[in-house]
């Protein structure tokens, strides 16, 4: 019976019925009542052999019921016999079982977790290890962690472990896992792996460990159905009092149906309800519109129906309500001056403090610049001519780095200056370009800024910019373009932050830009860029991260999870924010940071989406390494080779007892000697 | 007792009491019917000599007449273990109470047509015997020894029957009550005995309804009630076969019966005795 396998192992318990006809004959026995009978010995006479022939049939009837029970037990567990050749293979001796714990493993199919499944398969493997084995037991999640230190003797504590283990909200890492399994094993042994084998985390497994034998175990050999929404985020991600904001989420349907889903959003004052429409297998967005009338932290989710995978169903979002968009416009040219750039910069971003509402616009000279505007600047906008110290320089690039924004206008000579090695910039400035009539600049493909389309940007014409040629590999920073190759427009991250680079005149003696609808549409488009967190939503379970929060207050702060145990976590820096380093998050959801009982920031952590997609990878494409055999076991689809799956076999047998069973009632009960007749 | 009013025990042959009786006998008597004609012999009563044949034939002969004598009745009582059983289920009365209702019946009318009862309780042994008298003291005495039997000890009606035997003094009615579960070659020799000296004799064969069918329960340890045996069974599983072994039983009473030109009557624990003995006196005068 050696490497005799089921493929529903868990119900092997079922064999506990067996016992079942013995215990109902048990209960139901008759218990005998003593009579003294005056024909004695005529009962006698007349039934002794017939007592032995009773005692065989209910014995024989107590067999073919207690087999029969025992048939449907592994009918149901479905065992598969190893190939003939498989008897002849020295028993493994040094094991390293993969148990997968990613989220997609929480997926209940058939009323059971597909988790418990791989856990049951796993324990059958691990107590059918012959004695003196060495083992480990690898849990597969985003870090795979063996659940003892080395390769272990200790079965029993190893098989206690692992059933004592639970899936985690994790991505898995099978690349990972199988790399420390073969660290583990050191050359020699055998890798079981139980998992559901998700194409999304498998398909980058390129290749099975070298010189290591694998046996692949799948739990499920089709798609659990499971719906999801695999994004949700805010835009734009800071947004202020007032400010018109949308939250975008995108649900994903895990079916070979069209679904039409309730998308609901829980966010802050705001509950909202979307119906989307889905093709099998694919995604679509759905967005709410929603403003915020109070400033400070905000935090909510959008849900679907509960499903299979119900850890996917919810994705958390959690955002810092400013009061207003702090802007400094940073140039050397006087406020009236109609001749400079700012002049009309600080008239598109700001007319009056009417028509934005939610933008704070500060101008200063170079030389008026004082620390405590720019640590407090959400974006800064630098416009030739500016001639910053070395200390603003300085200030600006760590705010950048930090988180902050920027977006610098380089026109004129004064341009070079305005591009900081600290932030790499995707361009070098090489020389000015003088056009009369004017260059034309194009949108790069598959770019969109906003409302503004290509067509909009082809009446436009400059007479000169700074010629320049981005690398080849920071191309696609590349927003606005010249004829010549010169990127007339990039945004590019710097740090933490963004920096936008304006390569196009905008007084009235470089073109009509100034003057043209489309220029404060551009500069607002822009702003909107910026804004977008590139790190939203990006807080995975299992991965250590960090937080930012306000640090005007007194006193400590407290950070505790969704399920409100508190977190340690570890100050990395602090002033005007502190950063907390914070251990991976164990679940999803918002975690909270307070001060002094007194609510300061929450952050959003959610599960990775790759999870959600539960179509499995087809195990025949996956290649083994050299000199090293795979097998398929159980699961249904692939068995190893010559390995025999003998349900058909245990369900004639079950239909044999079951007909042997009732054949003899019949005959048992019908065969009664007729009565003789005695007349008195 | 209201059913036994008109009936009444006759003997199949003739009877041989003592006393003057309503049933014929072989002996000749004084009664008004004529039997036959003897020559005279010294010694004879001349009153009986018939003139008329005298004065046709000139010899004497002395006019013979039937005499009609009493009957004699002997009732046999089994009074063994076995005679206990009174039902598990079906509750009657017990065996031995049966008999003994249908004894007492039996004698009352035995003695009220002036014929001699007599009653021998047997087990394995002659255990009490009232010689045959034909006073109503003696149906008193009857009871009371009925009334003082108990069921108990193995049975041997052979044995017991050969020495109510040696105890009679002249032939007349012999009537066995008892559950026959016991008999074997010598009881049937004790019978060929009796039947042998022209005693009519009566089987009235006492049994439960339990007997016939087992009682109705799911299991049972049987135990012999005159010896040590047990036997555990489920009464549903085995009554088919145990009835057919009952009836074989009853069947080959009946043919030994018959073959002896013996009465053999089944009385059911369930049967009011008078009904039971009016029933059976009604088939006898009628053949069957």
């Amino acid at each position: 019976m050696s490497g005799l396998a089921f493929t529903n192992p868990w119900l092997l318990a079922g064999l506990a019925a067996v016992g079942l006809p013995l215990l109902i004959h048990w209960l139901t026995r008759a218990r005998p009542r003593r009579v003294a009978f005056p024909p004695y010995k005529m009962l006698v006479e007349a039934c002794a052999g017939q007592q032995a022939v009773n005692r065989l049939r209910t014995l024989l009837l107590l067999v073919i019921r207690c087999l029969l029970m025992l048939a449907l037990a592994l009918l149901f567990a479905r065992p598969i016999f190893p190939a003939p050749g498989a008897a002849n293979v020295p028993p493994v001796r040094r094991v390293a079982l993969i148990l997968d714990a990613s989220l997609s493993m929480r997926a209940v199919q058939a009323s059971v977790p597909l988790f418990a499944r791989a856990q049951a398969e796993a324990a059958d493997a691990l107590r059918s290890l012959p004695a003196g084995s060495v083992a480990t037991v690898i849990l597969e999640g985003a870090t795979p962690r063996s659940l003892l230190p080395a390769l272990s003797e200790n079965l029993p504590a190893l098989h206690d472990l692992l059933v004592r283990s639970q899936a985690t909200y994790e991505c898995g890492d099978p690349a990972a896992a199988l790399a420390l399994a073969q660290k583990t094993l050191a050359g020699s042994g055998v890798i079981h792996v139980f998992s559901d084998f998700q194409k999304s985390n498998w398909e980058g497994v390129r290749e099975l460990p070298a010189g290591l034998a694998c046996q692949l175990h799948p739990v499920t050999t089709e798609a659990v159905d499971n719906m999801a929404i695999t994004a949700a985020r805010l835009a734009p991600a800071a947004p202020v009092m007032g400010e018109p904001a949308e939250v975008v989420c995108t649900v994903f349907n895990c079916t070979p149906r069209p679904r039409e889903e309730t998308v609901r959003l829980e966010l802050g004052e705001f509950t909202r309800e979307n119906r989307v429409t889905l093709p099998p297998f694919s995604t679509a967005d759905t967005a709410f519109d929603v403003s915020f009338s109070h400033a400070g932290p905000v935090a909510g989710h959008v849900s679907l129906e509960p499903d299979n995978l119900t850890e996917d169903n919810t994705r958390y979002l959690a955002a810092n309500v400013g009061k207003a968009l702090s802007v400094v416009l940073v140039s050397d040219a006087e406020d009236t001056d109609w001749q400079s750039a700012a002049f009309y910069i600080g008239r598109a971003l700001a007319p009056s403090p009417q028509a934005a509402p939610g933008i704070n616009l500060v101008r200063r000279r170079s030389q008026d610049l004082d620390r405590g505007l720019l640590e407090t600047a959400d974006v800064f906008c630098l416009a030739t001519p500016a001639t910053l110290s070395g200390e603003a320089q300085e200030v600006i690039a760590r705010r950048v780095l930090e988180g902050a924004r920027l977006i610098s206008f380089l026109d004129g000579p004064t341009a070079p200056a305005l591009l900081w090695p600290a932030l790499n910039p995707p361009l070098a400035l090489e020389r000015t370009v003088t056009t009369p009539t004017g260059d034309a600049v194009a949108l790069a493909a598959q770019k969109k800024l906003g409302e503004l389309e290509a067509a909009d940007f082809s009446a436009l014409r400059f007479r000169r910019h700074w010629q320049n040629r981005p690398p080849d590999n920071r191309a696609q920073e590349t927003w606005l373009a010249y004829a010549d190759g010169s990127a007339a427009l990039t945004l590019s991250p710097a740090g933490r932050g963004l920096m936008v680079l304006v390569n196009l005149p905008i007084t009235p003696d470089g073109g009509d830009f100034a003057g043209s609808p489309i220029f404060p549409a551009l500069l607002h488009e822009l702003l909107r860029l910026l804004r977008q967190d590139p790190d939203a939503n990006q807080v995975l379970p299992g991965a250590a991260w960090t937080l930012e929060v306000p640090g005007a207050g007194e006193g400590a702060l407290t950070v505790s999870d969704p399920a409100g145990l508190a977190v340690a976590s570890q100050v990395l820096s602090s002033g005007r924010t502190i950063r907390l380093a914070l251990p991976p998050a164990r679940i999803p959801g918002i975690y909270v940071v307070k001060q002094a009982e007194t609510l300061v920031a929450d952050a959003a952590v959610n599960v990775d989406p790759r999870e959600s997609d539960t179509r499995p990878l087809a195990l025949e494409n996956l290649k083994p390494g050299a000199n090293a055999p795979l097998t398929i076991q159980s699961g249904g689809t692939a068995a190893p080779p010559g390995a025999r799956d003998c349900w058909p076999q245990l369900a004639l047998a079950v239909v044999i007892l079951l007909g042997l069973e009732m054949l003899f009632l019949a005959l048992w009960r019908n065969h009664k000697p007729k009565r003789m007749e005695v007349a008195s | 007792m209201e059913a036994l009013r008109n009936v009444r025990l006759r003997p199949r042959g003739t009877a041989e009491g003592a006393f003057a009786g309503p049933h014929k006998s072989h002996f000749r008597g004084t009664a008004v019917e004529f039997a036959d004609y003897r020559e005279y012999s010294p010694g004879d009563d001349i009153r009986q000599v018939d003139w008329k044949v005298f004065a046709r034939t000139d010899r004497h002969y002395l006019r013979l007449y039937d005499a009609e004598r009493n009957l004699l009745t002997y009732l046999v009582v089994d009074k063994s273990g076995s005679m206990e059983y009174s039902g598990v289920v079906a509750r009657t009365p017990a065996k031995l109470e049966h008999a003994a209702r249908l004894a007492a019946a039996l004698g009352y009318l035995v003695l009220r047509e002036g014929d001699e009862l007599g009653l021998s309780l047997v087990d394995a042994r002659l255990h009490q015997h009232l010689p045959a008298a034909a006073s109503w003291a003696q149906l008193n005495r009857v009871l009371e020894s009925l009334d003082h039997a108990r069921a108990e000890g193995k049975t041997d009606l052979g044995a017991c029957l050969e020495q109510v035997f040696a105890q009679t003094r002249r032939r007349g009615v012999l009537a066995v009550i008892s559950d026959f579960l016991e008999v074997d070659e010598r009881f049937w020799r004790a019978v060929d005995l009796f039947r042998s000296s022209r005693f009519d004799v009566i089987l009235l064969q006492v049994v439960h309804p339990e007997e016939l069918e087992l009682p109705a329960v799911a299991a049972a340890r049987f135990v012999d009630p005159e010896g040590d045996g047990h036997f555990q069974a489920e009464p549903d599983q085995v009554r088919a076969l145990y009835r057919r072994r009952f009836d074989a039983f009853l069947t080959g009473i009946k043919g030994n019966c018959q073959a002896r030109g013996c009465d053999w009557f089944l009385a059911r624990t369930t049967d009011d005795p008078c009904g039971f003995l009016r029933h059976c006196f009604l088939a006898r005068e009628h053949g069957k």
